[in-house]
């Protein structure tokens, strides 16, 4: 077992040898590519008239980041509200996810910013420029945080992305909106 | 001497990472995330039972797809690598054949199945058993009806791809693969058949 420490953020990993598996913190964890998450946000979009996709992959985003929140949050008792904030936004950074900034944060919603994106960098490499915003992780992912730091349940927060670095904008903007 | 196993994954099993400065993980030509399994997992599985029965096979290829060309092109990346000419290399006396052991070993070290190649004829077919997947992990009791390891299907595809299909970028979709057992089924393992595609 090896302990690390990103900024503020405990990581503790170890590989399970019986498994087979990558463990952060005793979650399995898995690397994978811009291909990848590319083609799942193609394929959530492509399958719009089979089911809704982009909110499937969106929903799904929430419902993985939110268990992952609240187990930090039970392992690391008593964390404000600011220390909770800093800890989703680095464990985006620290999982390649992109560099978050939280502009404005309350109970009823905020504003969220990305100035890298592994999501919006991979589709443009892969597809070039984006024609509508296409970060449904990160929606979710945001709509996770902040029903987290509100000890909210699922699906209280919407989450639009209304600014986009896939569409050409210099930094994507989401606004998240309590319902 | 066979692929010494054993020695690359104890070797690649260290392997750290985490985002730089701008939250970006830059390796093996590709960016990486380090994601929660079961985000992977929820969306595939959510997707493939949210369509009709005769839509489901559509979406399954979909997904095996995003994963073939994952593989195709991190694999790729992972052959270019410093640490394959460091770790793996030394173990490949019998390319191109010893290549895909390697390549089955070095997933194996990524968390993203233990797997191993048990049957395989060159240029034409390869049958990998893995005895633990996170895909698996879709069912937490009785038995699924449905495989659902889309992405180890596309991974195997890929790899024969990189190995026997033209030369890179120009051999992907050169061979297909079928899962043809899952634990998430009830059987011991996953069992995978990758042939040249049309066969």
């Amino acid at each position: 077992m090896k302990m690390s420490t990103y900024k503020a953020l405990e990581i503790d990993y170890k590989y399970d040898p019986k498994q087979a598996r990558r463990k952060i913190n005793g979650n399995t964890f898995v690397f994978h590519c811009h291909h990848y998450a590319t083609l799942y946000t193609q394929l959530a979009i492509d399958a719009k008239d089979l089911a809704d996709g982009p909110q499937l992959l969106t929903d799904a985003a929430e419902d993985s980041f939110r268990a992952w929140f609240d187990r930090y949050d039970a392992d690391h008792p008593g964390m404000t509200l600011e220390e909770k904030a800093d800890m989703g936004r680095q464990f985006y950074s620290w999982s390649g996810l992109g560099d978050m900034k939280i502009g404005c944060l309350g109970e009823n919603g905020g504003e969220v910013y990305l100035h890298h994106s592994h999501l919006d960098s991979g589709w443009l490499k892969k597809f070039g420029r984006a024609e509508k915003p296409v970060n449904f992780i990160t929606c979710g992912f945001i709509a996770a945080l902040f029903s987290s730091l509100y000890n909210q349940p699922a699906r209280s927060y919407r989450v639009v992305e209304e600014k986009s670095i896939a569409c050409g904008d210099m930094q994507s903007l989401f606004i998240a909106v309590r319902v | 001497m066979p692929i010494d196993r054993k020695q690359i994954i104890d070797h690649l099993c260290r392997l750290e990472v985490e985002g730089n400065e701008n939250g970006m993980i830059s390796a093996f030509g590709v960016f990486l995330t380090q994601l929660p399994a079961d985000f992977w997992n929820n969306f595939a599985e959510r997707l493939t039972r949210s369509v009709r029965m005769d839509l489901r096979r559509a979406a399954e290829e979909l997904l095996i797809n995003a994963a073939h060309e994952c593989g195709y092109h991190t694999g790729q990346g992972i052959l270019s690598s410093e640490e394959w000419r460091s770790v793996v290399q030394p173990f490949v006396f019998k390319p191109p054949e010893d290549t895909l052991h390697g390549l089955l070993a070095v997933i194996t070290s990524w968390g993203w199945a233990k797997a191993e190649i048990v049957e395989l004829i060159p240029k034409t077919k390869m049958v990998v058993r893995s005895y633990d997947y996170y895909e698996a992990d879709i069912v937490e009791q009785g038995r699924s009806s449905k495989m659902s390891a889309y992405m180890l299907c596309g991974i195997c595809a890929a790899f024969m791809d990189l190995v026997y299909g033209d030369k890179y970028p120009n051999g992907i979709h050169t061979f297909q693969c079928a899962q043809t057992k899952g634990i998430e089924c009830g059987d011991e393992y996953g069992e995978f058949v990758a042939v040249k595609s049309g066969d």
